[in-house]
């Protein structure tokens, strides 16, 4: 899917809105990209002239701490201007249309945005019927995909582990709602993972999960069983709400990640979470600050990843740009 | 009018193609087949390389407004008119909704304004289509509604359905019913594997079916005739044809997208397939076209919802729902035909024996004395479809930029010519 969308002319990336899409030669480049970055972030002067002159604006239309703050930061270390929008306070509130907005932005000489939508679909949307000179990233919409967390979570197994191909990863938890499961189970089984397990009660599974090539686990102890890496999710507290979970305490019971229960996994495993966690819902404390939690170093992960997917999503733009203008004048 | 059609070929009441030299119509009746070839008449149309088959009959249509600029072209009825069809039901959720006698009355008029097609209003089953209080159904048949649906909106619980149903049998009236049981009619698409991968929110298969079986009782219960409108999916088709197996008089439709398309077409998060019922997956897909071939679905409808550009203008979930169909569904047709799935003639029996069935009226075939109700189609002219051509204001087609495969060249509407392709 969207692969000619996020793709130009000479397969480079030019706006990245899922993984879904892209090859393993790709998904390398950018792991390989955010390491030479990762070097850039331990200089004194952190800063690289990559997006010099360019304006990047911050539309994100959910709230978001970290997310945002990464590509904020990732932007001003490629020497980028950054515009960051409050949504809830600015156009869409007065009734302006969606699409009128991101022309109006677009009309300001804005060279890429990046989107973070209630809506799955909302990045492509855009990206494809309003703005598609304008370089798309796609920072969570929806269910559908983050795929800059899921690369952020590549790169992290990829420095610990030193490889991708053959490890067996779990992610435990809402699989239901979570955009970030459903973009690690593909850049997983895309960058040759041995096996992806879902590990969740059945009211957290989307139908067919199996589709997308994860295995499922209702059971944690079973789940973990030989796990290399185990990626666990937010539980949101409003799942209690809607009869998808009787309360917290079962759920931590049967799925809580103590260290009792990591116990399963292979001694070497390492644990991920992509934040924010919520400690004694799905983790207990004990493993969160434990010496195989990895959770701060993806964070740090973020910045390098963001730094490489917006700079060669907008070297991709000015390349199709320049294929587009050269066509024009031929 | 006095017309006539020469040497072509058209669907016989047998549902074969025969052969003919001339089709005589004359007081808007066919006169007479292959015995008047030399008579005299204003018009002649030559249908050599060109099929005639009964105009078809649309169950479902939305028409959005009640009324037009000119009150005498109204751009639904020219598309309905383009796409071969001459009588169709105008669903209630129009503007003004159609759940008093005043805005049936409205739509009569709009109806008489016009004489091109026959258009059957459907009256609201509950008041503003909320799903709670009981529409007056007696003024309703009154101002002229043929039946009651509550359009593409849920009742609210079953009580009131029961109701439904026993004050519309009172007065004779089908019950024309999107079945959709609200609690599980969550969702923009289709709850499976595309839906999981889209991260779209997922309406599953029991939000229909377990309607259906509810449905069905009710409409046991209380003798009133119940018509499924669009079902979507396999376990759908078992439950009407065990009803009807048991002798119950039901009927049901399908919508020309659900036989061509399946959740597939949502990759992409492409909104102009973004409809309700939504499109389901391919099994579900053969078992309502192996119903129409069984008899099992009744009519196929167009289930036609113009939108206009900016509707369709949005993230997927938030998007308008509904296909424009009304002016290709020959088109489809021929798809479906060219693929081995259901010929040409069960599609045009679905939409002319099985529709009339759902409605209790009088078959339409092509036979001396029956009424010049037709169509004349030829094989499409390898054209692009562009938007611009379209005749309905609705351009959310998703065969835009496609080949048009069948297209109809002539409307009659008792005997008279009301569309005529325009040859560019």
């Amino acid at each position: 899917m969207s692969s000619s969308l996020q793709l130009n002319h000479n397969g480079n990336l030019k706006h990245f809105l899922s993984i879904s899409g892209l090859d393993k030669a790709l998904l390398t480049s950018i792991l390989d990209t955010a390491d030479s970055f990762i070097e850039v972030g331990e200089r004194t002067i952190r800063n690289v002239p990559l997006l010099r002159g360019k304006t990047v604006v911050n539309l994100f239309f959910e709230p978001s701490t970290r997310t945002r703050s990464t590509f904020e930061l990732a932007a001003k270390r490629l020497s980028a201007d950054v515009l960051n929008l409050d949504i809830r306070t600015s156009a869409t509130s007065k009734g302006e249309s969606l699409s009128d907005m991101l022309m109006n932005l677009e009309a300001m000489a804005s060279d890429m945005f990046i989107v973070r939508h209630a809506q799955s679909g909302a990045p492509h949307f855009i990206a494809e019927s309003v703005t598609p000179g304008v370089g798309i990233i796609n920072a969570g919409d929806g269910w559908h995909a983050h795929p800059t967390q899921a690369m952020l979570d590549m790169l992290t197994i990829r420095q610990k582990k030193g490889r991708i191909e053959g490890l067996k990863v779990g992610i435990i938890g809402d699989i239901l709602h979570s955009r970030v499961a459903r973009s690690q189970i593909r850049a997983l089984k895309m960058l040759g993972a041995d096996e992806v397990r879902v590990i969740a009660p059945n009211t957290l599974l989307p139908p067919e999960i199996e589709s997308l090539g994860a295995t499922v686990f209702n059971q944690l102890s079973a789940g973990l069983k030989d796990l290399d890496v185990v990626i666990m999710l937010r539980l949101q507290r409003e799942r209690m709400h809607g009869a998808l979970l009787p309360s917290e305490q079962e759920y931590y019971k049967r799925y809580g990640l103590t260290q009792n229960a990591l116990k399963y996994a292979k001694p070497d495993a390492i644990v991920m979470h992509p934040g924010p966690i919520n400690r004694g819902v799905e983790i207990e404390s004990a493993v969160a600050d434990g010496k195989q939690s990895v959770i701060l170093d993806q964070v740090t992960n973020g910045i390098a990843v963001r730094m490489a997917v917006m700079s060669m999503a907008m070297s991709g733009q000015t390349e199709a740009k320049n294929l587009l203008k050269e066509a024009q004048s031929a | 009018m006095k017309l006539k059609l020469v040497d072509g070929q058209y669907l016989s009441p047998d549902q074969t193609w025969k052969s003919f030299k001339s089709i005589y119509i004359e007081d808007g009746k066919v006169k007479s087949i292959d015995q008047d070839a030399d008579i005299d008449t204003e018009r002649t149309i030559d249908c050599s390389g060109l099929r005639v088959i009964p105009a078809l009959i649309d169950l479902n249509v939305t028409l959005k407004k009640a009324t037009t600029n000119s009150n005498t072209e109204h751009s639904e009825v020219e598309a309905a008119v383009a796409g071969g069809v001459s009588t169709f039901c105008c669903s209630p959720d129009i503007s003004p909704i159609n759940d008093s006698p005043a805005a049936s009355k409205l739509l009569a008029s709009l109806a008489s304004a016009q004489s091109k097609v026959e258009i059957l209003p459907l009256g609201a089953l509950t008041q503003q289509l909320q799903g709670e209080a009981l529409s007056e159904y007696a003024e309703l048949r009154d101002a002229g509604c043929i039946g009651l649906s509550n359009a593409y909106l849920p009742i609210n619980d079953l009580l009131t359905t029961k109701r439904c149903f026993d004050y519309a049998h009172t007065y004779g009236l089908s019950v024309f019913v999107h079945p959709m049981e609200r609690s599980l009619y969550q969702g923009s698409m289709h709850s499976g594997s595309v839906s999981t991968m889209l991260g779209l929110q997922g309406i599953s298969y029991l939000a229909e079916s377990i309607a259906v079986s509810q449905l069905i009782m009710l409409a046991k219960n209380s003798g009133a005739h119940l018509h499924l409108a669009q079902v979507s999916c396999k376990e759908s088709v078992d439950l009407i044809r065990k009803a009807k197996n048991d002798g119950l008089t039901v009927t049901a439709d399908v919508a020309v997208a659900n036989l061509v398309y399946t959740h597939e077409a949502v990759q992409g998060f492409s909104s102009v397939f973004h409809c309700c019922p939504p499109l389901r997956d391919e099994t579900d897909r053969l078992s309502l076209i192996n119903a129409v071939k069984d008899g099992t679905i009744d009519a196929i409808c167009s289930a036609h919802q113009p939108c206009g550009n900016s509707d369709k203008q949005a993230p997927f979930a938030e998007s308008a729902k509904g296909l424009s169909t009304i002016e290709h569904l020959m088109h489809y047709a021929k798809m479906l035909d060219n693929s081995g799935e259901l010929s040409v003639e069960a599609f045009v029996k679905a939409m002319t024996l099985g529709a009339s069935k759902a409605l209790k009226r009088h078959a339409p075939l092509i036979e001396i004395g029956a009424s010049a109700n037709l169509a004349i189609i030829s094989s499409g002219n390898a054209k692009e479809l562009k938007a611009g051509s379209m005749k309905s204001f609705g351009k959310n087609s998703p065969i835009i930029g496609h080949k048009l495969l069948t297209e109809v060249t002539h409307t009659l509407r008792s005997g008279e010519l009301v569309y005529e392709k325009q040859s560019s």
